[in-house]
């Protein structure tokens, strides 16, 4: 999937749809060794889970509850049930007629009962593209309901890619990476590398043949060196799991 | 191929530039946010920057299909009112405000000497005069200045301007975009001088 997006085989108006970009960043979780990648992304969100429980993880993408409130994501794992509730563009549903039917308190009602079947602990994780948590539907989050919300930011992920040791990173976490850089989902990081991207086409090959017919030349490769971020520190949401001291009061 | 290259090469170039600023605001933001004031991004119509763009064919509009400069403001969370996407600010509030010059700085000048390069202009605006009755708030301003950014900012480090429609008066600095590099950058060259004078007393 990563390389149908980097390599521009999805439909432009696709780019901007949460489902996918849920789809891409949580199948990585699920799908990579979760030892390396969903015990060490949970633990800088506060969360800490074993290796074996790592292994353990039920992934459901998409499941309904029964009064058919659909969240994107129920993860078992450990102690723990996570909803993961992902945002893109757009913000929480609204009900104007019930404050209680709004997105978030009925994804919290049917996490909380999901929960309990399973007896585990509900987090109720928001990933958005927020540069900090500021949607005003947070409000729909009482003080207790805050003290089990987990907000986080596309950003972070990539920031928590960079980041990996050089050791832990695969392709698979490299193109994830290369996913969410495309789509701005990244961290400040300055502006000198923009200067050598610019000179793409003039200094390096022909995106296509070489002069001479049938030489080949790496489009892979050439895509790869367009505007690309060096590791810098995060804004919002560290890898110590600030994230939870930055919610709003 | 070479127009094929440049054509590419130059929307690419552009397309990281835009995205590399957008991705400035929100650490702007992100540190703004941390401060004891709180401050919150105004939108004065969604989450977005003010500039003047046009899509005319005509030669005079045809420079403005590009963004070269373009305005935010941060106003602290209590002074400003949440109305569907947009923020209220009324005139009478201290509003922390960016300018992003990325093309034409050569037009800017400070202190009489013009901009060497692409700049961030950052500082306070205080005690807006409303003049004409359509302006009720500060995102209201914000365009204004983008039309009549050649005279509001015809004497900086100060603006004293007044129109038929609104006055303006404050006091801004700037710093080179292209050394604000990482996020302590952010932090020590733009942020904090920008707190600095938000903070000053007025009669300063």
């Amino acid at each position: 999937m990563y390389q149908t997006e980097l390599r521009g085989k999805v439909p432009s108006a696709l780019l901007s749809s949460e489902d996918l970009l849920t789809g891409s960043v949580f199948s990585f979780f699920a799908c990579s060794d979760r030892r390396r990648f969903l015990a060490s992304w949970l633990k800088m969100l506060g969360l800490a889970i074993g290796d074996q429980e790592a292994d353990r993880a039920r992934f459901q993408f998409w499941p309904t509850f029964d009064d058919g409130t659909e969240p994107d994501l129920l993860i078992e794992v450990g102690a723990y049930l996570i909803l993961v509730e992902a945002k893109l563009q757009s913000d929480f549903g609204v009900n104007v007629e019930d404050k209680e039917a709004n997105q978030l308190p009925r994804e919290l009602r049917g996490g909380r009962q999901a929960a309990r079947d399973l007896g585990l602990e509900l987090r109720l994780l928001t990933i958005t593209a927020e540069p900090f948590p500021r949607s005003p539907r947070y409000k729909d989050l009482n003080e207790i309901d805050r003290s089990i919300w987990i907000p986080t930011n596309w950003q972070a992920v990539a920031t928590w890619l960079e980041r990996l040791p050089a050791t832990d990173q695969t392709d698979m976490s490299r193109d994830l990476l290369e996913v969410l850089r495309r789509r701005g989902l990244r961290c400040f990081s300055g502006f000198n590398h923009l200067s050598s991207s610019a000179q793409l086409s003039k200094r390096g090959p022909p995106l296509f043949f070489q002069g001479q017919i049938g030489t080949a030349v790496n489009l892979f490769e050439s895509i790869r060196t367009l505007p690309v971020p060096a590791p810098r520190s995060p804004v919002f949401l560290n890898l110590t799991p600030v994230t939870r001291n930055r919610r709003r009061p | 191929m070479t127009l094929v290259a440049d054509t590419h090469d130059a929307f690419a170039y552009l397309q990281g530039l835009y995205t590399e600023v957008a991705l400035l605001i929100q650490e702007i933001e992100d540190h703004l946010r941390r401060e004891e004031e709180r401050f919150t991004i105004a939108t004065p119509s969604g989450y977005s920057v003010t500039n003047r763009g046009s899509s005319g064919i005509d030669g005079a509009n045809v420079k403005l299909w590009l963004m070269r400069k373009f305005g935010i403001f941060f106003v602290p969370e209590a002074k400003t009112e949440l109305k569907g996407g947009s923020t209220f600010t009324p005139l009478s509030e201290r509003i922390l405000y960016f300018r992003f010059i990325l093309d034409q700085h050569e037009t800017i000048f400070f202190d009489k000497q013009a901009l060497k390069e692409p700049s961030v202009l950052f500082g306070v605006f205080a005690e807006t005069e409303r003049v004409h009755k359509k302006f009720e708030k500060f995102e209201s301003v914000l365009i204004h200045i983008e039309y009549n950014d050649d005279r509001v900012f015809a004497d900086l480090p100060r603006v004293n301007f007044k129109d038929a429609y609104v006055g303006l008066r404050g006091t801004l600095g700037h710093v080179p975009l292209f050394a604000l590099n990482d996020s302590k950058a952010v932090a020590e060259r733009l942020v904090r001088p920008a707190i600095e004078l938000f903070r000053r007393p007025p009669s300063d």
